[in-house]
C-alpha cells in the first residue's frame, strides 16, 4: 500500500512542474495557493530567510490588527492540503544560502516574492550615529518580535516622539506607542510580545508628532487606520491644519473620487488642536533638516524647516525617539536584472525580463511597496494563471530538484513546515498562559524542539513534503554531529552567549543539577534538624523541626499520588494491547484495515532504552483508548536505513483509512527527558491525533486533560 | 427469522460503526477557523422553501450555479463549492479580498454596508457602485436568483513599478 502510493508519487514527480517561490509573504502565498489549486501536477518549494515564514503578516501587521492575520488560517490550510507536493524551507537565504543560478537550474519556474526590506534611510545632518534614530519598519520589526532587532533606547526617559511620513506604518508605530500608554489593555490580548509591551508601557511619552513633508490632501493613510487613531483613549489626536488648508480641502472635497473623498472627510473632522497630557498631533509641510544630539549621544531635538515657506520658517522641535518612515528600497537578488530605478527590470506585468528562463515577479519586490493586502492578492492570483498557462504551454522537468541535497550539503539549518507548526503550536500554548492570541517566540534557539528535530527528519527525497519514513534513499545524508549542526544554527544568529542553542541546553542541564543539589540538601537538612530537635533542642527548635518535617511529609503525600498513578500505569500495561508485528504483509495489512479503527505504529529499536520507555507509554495508552490499535515493529523489519535506526526512533506513526496522518520521527525527543503519558497524550491531541475517537481531530484547543 | 433479525442487527451494527468511522472524515478538512466559522453553509438546505438560488460569475466569466439556503454567508458557501473568492480576515472586515459586484439589481434589495463595509470597499480595486463584499452578503428569500460577480483583473492594473513617493 505504502509502496504503491510512493511509487505513484514518485513518478508523477518525473513529469510534474517544479516551481520555486522566494519569500513566504502574503504574495508568495496567495500566487502559490493560486497555482496549486489551477494545476495538479506541480511541484512547489517556497523559500522564506526567516526562521519563520508568513513574512509581513507576522512582522508587519500591528498586533492589534489580529483579522488580518486571520490569512495565516488559509496558508496553514493550502500546506496541510498539499503535503504531498508543497515544501517550506524557512531560515534558507536566495543568495547566501543557495544561489539564484541553482533555483535556475533546479526549477522549471522561479516566483520571486521576497518583498521590499531594505529601507531607505534618513539622510540629513545627525540621523547617522544618533541614538534613537530608527526606521519604522525597524520599529514595527520590533514591536512584532522580529529576531535580532533591539529595543529603542531608555524608552521610559522617551516624552516627545517624532514620526516622518504619512503612511499606514507612521500610523501603525503611533497607534502602537500611544494604545500602549492607554491603558485600555487591547494589546495585552494581542500577539505583541510581552517584553515589547512592558517596555512601551513603562515609557514616558506624552507627545507625538507625525510630519508631513506635503499638505493633509496627499496623505497615503487608509481609512481605517486613521479613523483608529482617534479612537485611542485618554489620547488627543488632531489634524492639526492651518485654516488655509481645511479651506483648500473643503473646495477640494466635491471633486474627489469616493476613497479619497471619504478620507478627507475623516481628516476634516478630526482637524483641530490637540489639548491635554497625552498628544497626538498630525502636522504638515514639515521637513526633517537636522538630528541634534546631546552629549550622551541621544537625540534631543531635530530641526524642521517648513516647505511652504520656502525656507523661512524653521523650527527645533524636542524629540526623544524619531522613527521615520520614508518608503522601502529594493533588493534585487544576484542575477536577477535591474532596471534604471533599482528594481527589478521586468519584461512585462509580471515576467522578469531574463531571456531563456521562466522568471516571475510579484508583490511590492515586483511593483515597490504600495497597496494593502488586497491588492497584493489580486496580483498574485494573476500572476498564478500566467504561471500555470506558460506551464501548460512548456516542456518541463526532468530530475526533481537537488535542493535538499544542496541545503544538506552545505549545512544549513533550515525549517520546515512540521517545524514551524511545532513553533506555532509553542507560541499559541504560550499565550494561552496569559489569555494572549500567541506569545511569539523571538530567539528560534531551541534545538532541542527545532533545528535538531530537522536534521533527524530522515525520509530521504520527500522531506519536508508528507512525511512518509520509508528511508528509501540510503544515501542520505544527515548532519550527524548535534554539535556542528547547532554550532550551524548559531552562526546564523549571531554571537551570544546564554541563549544559544547550547547556552540552553547547559543551562537547563545545571538547572537541573542545582535543583537535585538542593533536593538532597533540603533532604539532609530536615534529617538533621530532626535528629537535633529530638534529642537536644529547646522546644521551639523541635516544634520547628515537626513543622517542616510536616512540610516535607506534604511533598511525601504527593509522591505517593505518583506512586499510585504509576501503579495505575503498570496495571494498564499489563494488559499489553500492543500487538508485534513479525512480517511486512502484516504491517500493510494493518494500514488497509485503518478504515475501521485509528492506527498507531511504534516503529523501534530492540534494547534501545528511549525506545523501550515509548513502548511502555503506547502500552498505557492502548488499554486506555478502545478506538486505537496499537502495533509495532522493528525498524529493521520494515527496511529502515541506518541512519534513521541510528536517529529516527523510536517512531511513532498515526494511520487512518490507509493515510498517514502523523508521523512522529525521533517523538522521545519531542517529549523531553521527563515525559510521561499525560504528556504524551497532549502531544498528540496537540498534532491533532484524536485518540478519543480514533481520528483527525478538528481543533487542539481544549483544556487540559481529563486523566 | 431469529438469524434474520441477527443478520438485520449486524448490518445495522455496522451501519452504525461505518458511520462512526466516516464522521471524523469531514473533521479532516475542519483544520481550521474558516471552516468552522463557514460549517453552516456546508449544510444542505433541509427543504425547498430554505433554497435560495446564487449564480457566481467567475473571473474566466463561467457561471456557476449554487443552490444556497436562507441564512448562508456567500463568502463561505463559495469556499464550500471551492470558488475562488477569498477571504484573507474571514469576515472580520479587516479586508477587501471578497470583493463582488452585485448583479440584476440585487444590489438594492440588500442591507446598507456598515460603515466599517464602506472602509473596506475603499481599499477594493476596481471599485464599482455595486460593490460589496462578499462576506457580507447573507441570503434570504428576497435574494433568490442574485448574480454575485468576482472583478476581473486586467493586465493593465499593475504594469509598471511603482516608485515611492518621497514625503
Amino acid at each position: 500500500m505504502l509502496k504503491r502510493r510512493h511509487a505513484v508519487y514518485i513518478i508523477s514527480r518525473c513529469f510534474a512542474s517544479r516551481l520555486a517561490i522566494v519569500g513566504s509573504g502574503p504574495a508568495g502565498m496567495f500566487a502559490c495557493n493560486g497555482v496549486l489549486r489551477r494545476k495538479q501536477d506541480v511541484f512547489v518549494d517556497v523559500f522564506e530567510h526567516s526562521p519563520v515564514p508568513f513574512g509581513l503578516v507576522r512582522y508587519g501587521v500591528a498586533p492589534d490588527h489580529q483579522e488580518v492575520k486571520n490569512v495565516i488560517n488559509t496558508f496553514d490550510t493550502m500546506f496541510e492540503k498539499n503535503r504531498d507536493r508543497l515544501r517550506l524551507f524557512c531560515n534558507v537565504s536566495i543568495g547566501r544560502d543557495i544561489k539564484f543560478e541553482e533555483l535556475l537550474d533546479n526549477y522549471d519556474a522561479i516566483l520571486l516574492a521576497y518583498g521590499s526590506y531594505k529601507t531607505r534611510t534618513l539622510q540629513i545632518p545627525g540621523s547617522k550615529n544618533t541614538k534613537n534614530v530608527i526606521s519604522g519598519s525597524e520599529f514595527v520589526g520590533w514591536y512584532n518580535g522580529m529576531p535580532n532587532i533591539s529595543a529603542p533606547n531608555n524608552l521610559e526617559n522617551v516624552k516627545n516622539v517624532i514620526i516622518v511620513g504619512n503612511g499606514n506604518v507612521a500610523l501603525d508605530c503611533a497607534r502602537i506607542l500611544s494604545s500602549s500608554k492607554s491603558g485600555d489593555g487591547k494589546l495585552r490580548i494581542s500577539d505583541i510580545p510581552n517584553d515589547r509591551l512592558d517596555l512601551l508601557e513603562k515609557s514616558g511619552i506624552e507627545n507625538i508628532k507625525i510630519l508631513g513633508r506635503r499638505g493633509p490632501e496627499n496623505v497615503s493613510f487608509t481609512i481605517k487606520e486613521l479613523k483608529e487613531q482617534f479612537k485611542v483613549e485618554k489620547w488627543s489626536s488632531k489634524i492639526e491644519i492651518s485654516p488655509e488648508d481645511q479651506q483648500k480641502l473643503q473646495n477640494l472635497l466635491p471633486t474627489l473620487e469616493r476613497k479619497k473623498k471619504r478620507l478627507t472627510e475623516v481628516i476634516l473632522k478630526n482637524s483641530g488642536k490637540s489639548q491635554g497630557e497625552r498628544k497626538c498631533q498630525f502636522l504638515f509641510h514639515w521637513v526633517p533638516k537636522e538630528v541634534i544630539a546631546n552629549k550622551d549621544g541621544f537625540i534631543e531635538k531635530i530641526r524642521v524647516e517648513n516647505v511652504e515657506k520656502n525656507g523661512q520658517e524653521i523650527e527645533e522641535l524636542p524629540c526623544d525617539l524619531l522613527i521615520y518612515s520614508i518608503g522601502y528600497e529594493t533588493i534585487v537578488l544576484d542575477g536577477v536584472p535591474k532596471n534604471e530605478k533599482k528594481m527589478i527590470d521586468m519584461k512585462d506585468h509580471c515576467r522578469v525580463n531574463l531571456p531563456n528562463s521562466s522568471v516571475y515577479a510579484t508583490g511590492w519586490c515586483a511593483h515597490g511597496p504600495k497597496g494593502v493586502i488586497v491588492d497584493t492578492q489580486q496580483q498574485s492570483i494573476f500572476v498564478a494563471e500566467e504561471i500555470v498557462s506558460d506551464f501548460e504551454n512548456a516542456e518541463n522537468a526532468n530530475a526533481p530538484p537537488k535542493t535538499l541535497e544542496i541545503l544538506k550539503s552545505r549545512k544549513i539549518p533550515f525549517l520546515s513546515w512540521d517545524a514551524w507548526k511545532k513553533i506555532d503550536n509553542e507560541e499559541r500554548d504560550l499565550g494561552k498562559k496569559t489569555g494572549k492570541v500567541r506569545e511569539k517566540l523571538t530567539q528560534f534557539d531551541r534545538p532541542e524542539v527545532y533545528f535538531k528535530m530537522e536534521s533527524k527528519i530522515l525520509d530521504g527525497p520527500n522531506v519536508g513534503y508528507c512525511s512518509s519514513s520509508e528511508g528509501e534513499e540510503e544515501d542520505f545524508k544527515v548532519v550527524k554531529d548535534e554539535d556542528e549542526h547547532q554550532a550551524n544554527v548559531m552562526k546564523k544568529f549571531g554571537p551570544s552567549s546564554n541563549t544559544g542553542a547550547k547556552g540552553v541546553l547547559s543551562d537547563f542541564k545545571a538547572f537541573r543539577e542545582q535543583t537535585k543539589l538542593a533536593m538532597e540538601q533540603k533532604n539532609q537538612y530536615f534529617l538533621e534538624q530532626a535528629k537535633r530537635g529530638m534529642m537536644m533542642g529547646s522546644k521551639e527548635e523541635r516544634e520547628k523541626a515537626q513543622k517542616e518535617e510536616d512540610e516535607f511529609e506534604l511533598e511525601e503525600s504527593e509522591l505517593d499520588e505518583i506512586r499510585r498513578k504509576r501503579m495505575l500505569e503498570m496495571k494498564k500495561m499489563a494488559q499489553n494491547k500492543i500487538i508485534e508485528i513479525v512480517n511486512k504483509n502484516q504491517y500493510s495489512d494493518a494500514i488497509d484495515g485503518s478504515n475501521k479503527y485509528l492506527l498507531a505504529v511504534l516503529i523501534y529499536e530492540p534494547e534501545n532504552e528511549e525506545c523501550a520507555k515509548l513502548t511502555y507509554l503506547c502500552k498505557v495508552l492502548a488499554a486506555d483508548y478502545g478506538n486505537v490499535k496499537f502495533i509495532r515493529a522493528t525498524s529493521r523489519l520494515l527496511g529502515m536505513s541506518d541512519a534513521f535506526r541510528a536517529n529516527g526512533v523510536p517512531c511513532l506513526q498515526f494511520y487512518k483509512d490507509g493515510n498517514l496522518i502523523g508521523n512522529f520521527v525521533r517523538i522521545s525527543a519531542m517529549l523531553g527527558q521527563d515525559g510521561d503519558v499525560a504528556k504524551l497524550r497532549k502531544f498528540l491531541r496537540k498534532q491533532h491525533i484524536d485518540l478519543i475517537n480514533g481520528g483527525y481531530a478538528s481543533d487542539s484547543d481544549d483544556g487540559d486533560d481529563e486523566d | 427469522m431469529s438469524g434474520l433479525v441477527r443478520f438485520a442487527l449486524g448490518v445495522s451494527r455496522i451501519a452504525n460503526r461505518s458511520f462512526q468511522v466516516f464522521q471524523p472524515q469531514k473533521r479532516l478538512l475542519t483544520l481550521t477557523n474558516v471552516r468552522k466559522m463557514g460549517d453552516f453553509e456546508y449544510e444542505d438546505p433541509k427543504s425547498e422553501e430554505e433554497v435560495v438560488n446564487i449564480t457566481y460569475v467567475l473571473r474566466d466569466g463561467t457561471e456557476k450555479k449554487i443552490r444556497g439556503k436562507v441564512g448562508d454567508n456567500v463568502m463561505f458557501l463559495a469556499h464550500r463549492y471551492d470558488i475562488e473568492m477569498e477571504g484573507a480576515c474571514e469576515a472580520s472586515l479587516a479586508c477587501s479580498t471578497c470583493h463582488v459586484y452585485v448583479e440584476n439589481g440585487f444590489i438594492d434589495k440588500l442591507p446598507e454596508p456598515l460603515e466599517e463595509e464602506d472602509d473596506m470597499l475603499d481599499m477594493a480595486p476596481a471599485l464599482k457602485d455595486n460593490s460589496r463584499l462578499g462576506c457580507q452578503i447573507v441570503l434570504s428569500k428576497e435574494l433568490d436568483g442574485i448574480r454575485v460577480v468576482l472583478p476581473t483583473m486586467t493586465r493593465n492594473f499593475y504594469v509598471d513599478g511603482h516608485v515611492p513617493k518621497p514625503h
